[in-house]
């Protein structure tokens, strides 16, 4: 979980272009474009080997909510 | 850390483009159309609907907000054909180009006075003490309403434009819903003392105490649409130029048509980046099938960049003389146009020849979040 929490956190940060992202930091309220999600999934798959559903964004774009959400690829 | 999206979302766009000109985007559940003829297609074709009920079907926060709802409903920006040409047509005559021609010496005074109100100044702020009290003078002339009013409206267009951009955020939905709760106090004030030669006079009704909806939220639309649009088209287009001191130059110098200039500040960084739309029927655009009821985000910046077809696409040439989609396509095509034209042509050969010395302090460059259109928050330059 906190190996998804931080790798989550980087995305995000390489992302949007900032760098004071914590486990609350809504993916788009702190800067993040709608088109720019599947930047971060594409991002969390290559760097880190994770996997998580676009429509979590729409549920809950919190760094915290997305890291749950994420499963490692292997076990898919 | 990189650029944010916000302060250059081209190289995002360029990506998108080059993989393809009509894409489906997974997360979004939308069609991104990115090429220059798809946006043709997609803008022009009598499948594509702008109506906000059906774009946004499942997942509007609006709905717990009736007044939200209601005003976004009223907006003739996002009806079809019949009702957005009855109710377009009640105000186009205002906006035409030769009646917003005719107020040139308008527009003038209105960049002359906050030319005058600055020059006495090191320093200032583009954003703030330029661009958006020029947008709101002009903006104030062509609706035929008070200028104080026009810029308390503009106030609240941040909010409703972050719903816009985000219409499944239910906080972002409750605030813009208090936007149009003052908005509304605001416009329903003006009803009785609104001058009969107004834009909006006639969409009052019987009882200028109780206006009618359709006065509302028409007003509200055309501030939205109005105000921070052309604010932002001034204040960007003069930072770019400002980033480029040859360029500015030339401008200030009275040697580059301020028609070119705009046309191509228009292509080079469009103030309006992208359009949603819903297909009522399948349609084909290059090849791939867009089924009914699928949306489309139509992005009009990216269209206008066009990589595929130029090599100097991210280079500002005022000589470049290339037709762009800034203002839209087909029966939506922005209604502000002339005024837009008019005033950037105005604010920007007036700054250049005031200031032309004029340096920007590039630490202080700015850019607004999450407001679906370009909104430079601030840029402070040195007049002399």
């Amino acid at each position: 979980m906190d190996n998804s929490l931080d790798a989550v956190i980087e995305t995000y940060a390489k992302v949007v272009g900032t760098s004071e992202i914590r486990a609350e930091s809504d993916f788009f309220e702190i800067g993040g474009h709608s088109l720019l999600v599947m930047e971060v999934i594409a991002l969390l798959r290559s760097e880190y080997g994770m996997t998580v559903p676009a429509r979590q964004f729409l549920t809950d774009a919190r760094a915290e909510a997305v890291a749950a959400a994420c499963v490692t690829v292997e076990s898919e | 850390m990189g650029i944010s999206f916000w302060e250059d979302p081209y190289p995002v766009y360029k990506n998108f483009q080059k993989r393809s000109g009509v894409f489906w985007d997974d997360m979004l559940e939308v069609w991104v159309i990115t090429g220059r003829d798809a946006v043709h297609t997609v803008l022009r074709s009598p499948e594509v609907s702008s109506d906000w009920l059906r774009l946004n079907a499942g997942e509007s926060a609006a709905r717990d907000f009736p007044a939200l709802e209601r005003m976004l409903r009223g907006w003739f920006m996002l009806m079809d054909p019949p009702g957005h040409t009855r109710l377009r047509r009640t105000v186009q005559s205002f906006f035409a180009r030769t009646r917003v021609e005719s107020l040139a010496g308008e527009f003038q005074d209105v960049v002359a006075a906050q030319l005058e109100r600055i020059r006495p100044l090191d320093a200032v702020d583009l954003a703030e003490d330029f661009s958006a009290p020029v947008a709101g003078g002009v903006l104030a002339r062509v609706l035929g309403v008070p200028v104080d009013v026009v810029s308390a409206a503009a106030a609240h267009m941040g909010t409703i434009a972050g719903f816009l951009a985000l219409p499944h955020k239910k906080e972002f939905a409750a605030q813009a819903a208090d936007a149009v709760g003052r908005l509304d106090g605001l416009y329903r004030a003006l009803a009785p003392e609104l001058s009969p030669d107004s834009a909006l006079f006639p969409l009052v009704g019987d009882d200028p105490a109780a206006p009618d909806d359709s006065f509302l939220h028409t007003a509200h639309l055309l501030s939205f649409a109005g105000q921070e649009t052309t604010a932002g088209l001034i204040a960007t287009g003069l930072l770019h130029l400002l980033r480029e001191p040859a360029l500015y130059k030339e401008v200030s110098a009275g040697q580059a048509a301020p028609e070119a200039v705009v046309e191509e500040l228009l292509r080079f960084d469009t103030p309006v980046p992208q359009v949603p739309r819903v297909a009522l029927a399948d349609l084909t655009v290059e090849g791939h099938t867009i089924r009914a009821g699928d949306r489309m985000l139509v992005l009009l910046a990216a269209a206008n960049r066009d990589w595929r077809n130029s090599a100097d696409a991210d280079v500002l040439d005022f000589a470049r003389n290339q037709r762009h989609v800034a203002f839209g396509v087909g029966v939506h095509y922005c209604l502000g146009a002339p005024t837009a034209r008019g005033a950037a042509r105005t604010a920007i050969s007036e700054w250049t020849a005031a200031f032309p010395a004029a340096r920007l302090a590039p630490e202080t460059v700015r850019w607004a979040v999450g407001t679906g259109y370009r909104k430079l928050e601030s840029a402070v330059v040195r007049l002399a």
